[in-house]
């Protein structure tokens, strides 16, 4: 997938008023809670066909990180 | 005590892993006669090898409902049906935000649609017998909500409703239709469910039941129960198995 779409599709599966960048905290973020984990989980198996798991996610941090873990292969730009 | 009559015979779907795989061998090891359906037929090859006389194993993608009426028609030269266990079923994480179209339709083709079609081929006269017991699988989930599991909780609740109505629909041939609902069992399905959750996260799940989390053969006796004769005046039901996970 394209990065900016990535961010893009990202963004709006959040409902984030300021769009997401890769060096964003996503554990910074007022909404991020059990819920947010489990939808971003749900959103990269949807796009990626990657299953991760809320363990996989204690070492996120930013989206470039999140990026890193769903394999930067999978990004293109 | 056992309840199932030597030489009676069941149909099992989800029959690869989990309360499927449990029920099929407790129905072996009680005489029965059993055709097992599910999709990786190496999961249950010692089966195979042990009861070569009494069971069989059919491979399908229930997902293909139009395939469900031919499979079992192969099989019934051999007799008619006493009893159906639907244990197929998948669980899947869908928050709000990531329900589609695709994802939930897929959700109740596995966990219901395919249900109604094996019922609707099972309650034929050919492939049957009267007094015949159907147990579909449900969940605490259908009455109890879940973050993240409106697909789930959809099919399973759907599932309670199939069940009554189909109770009344086969109550002229003595056809009894009833459903059960586990909490987590342990089986491949919860292992999936459970393997990403941090140790406080399974700490908090496991207090929700308060006995713990339950077995398969928690639940087989139950379901061994519904398919006999001694519960002939219960139908359309759905009896919670859940260690107190509903009570709380």
């Amino acid at each position: 997938m394209d990065r900016s779409a990535f961010l893009t599709k990202f963004t709006e599966t959040l409902e984030l008023e300021d769009g997401l960048m890769e060096d964003t905290n996503l554990k910074n973020l007022d909404d991020w809670d059990s819920m947010t984990e489990m939808i971003t989980i749900a959103f990269v198996n949807e796009h990626f066909k990657t299953n991760l798991k809320v363990t996989d996610l204690s070492v996120v941090t930013t989206v470039g990180s999140l990026m890193e873990l769903i394999g930067i292969e999978n990004f293109d730009n | 005590m056992s309840f199932i009559a030597a030489g009676s015979r069941y149909l099992v779907t989800g029959a690869t892993s989990g309360i499927g795989k449990a029920v099929v061998e407790a129905l072996l090891e009680n005489g029965a006669t059993v055709l097992g359906i599910g999709r990786e037929a190496d999961k249950v090859a010692a089966i195979t090898e042990s009861y070569h006389q009494t069971f069989e194993f059919h491979s399908l993608d229930l997902c293909q409902l139009h395939l469900i009426e031919d499979a079992i028609s192969k099989y019934i030269g051999t007799g008619k049906f006493d009893g159906f266990i639907h244990c197929a079923g998948r669980d899947e994480t869908t928050p709000l935000p990531m329900c589609n179209e695709e994802n939930i339709s897929n959700l109740f083709k596995i966990n219901v649609f395919s249900g109604i079609e094996l019922l609707r081929v099972f309650s034929k006269k050919r492939f049957s017998n009267d007094g015949s017991s159907i147990v579909f699988i449900s969940s605490v989930m259908a009455e109890l909500g879940h973050q993240g599991k409106i697909g789930y909780c959809a099919t399973k609740a759907a599932i309670t409703g199939v069940v009554r109505a189909a109770a009344l629909e086969l109550s002229k041939r003595r056809i009894r239709v009833n459903a059960i609902s586990p909490a987590i069992v342990v089986s491949p399905m919860s292992d999936m469910l459970l393997a990403g959750t941090s140790h406080d996260e399974y700490k908090e799940i496991n207090k929700m039941h308060p006995t713990g989390f339950g077995t398969t053969m928690d639940v087989v006796p139950m379901i061994l129960f519904l398919l006999s004769a001694n519960s002939k005046w219960i139908t359309g039901q759905n009896i919670k198995i859940d260690g107190g996970y509903s009570i709380k």
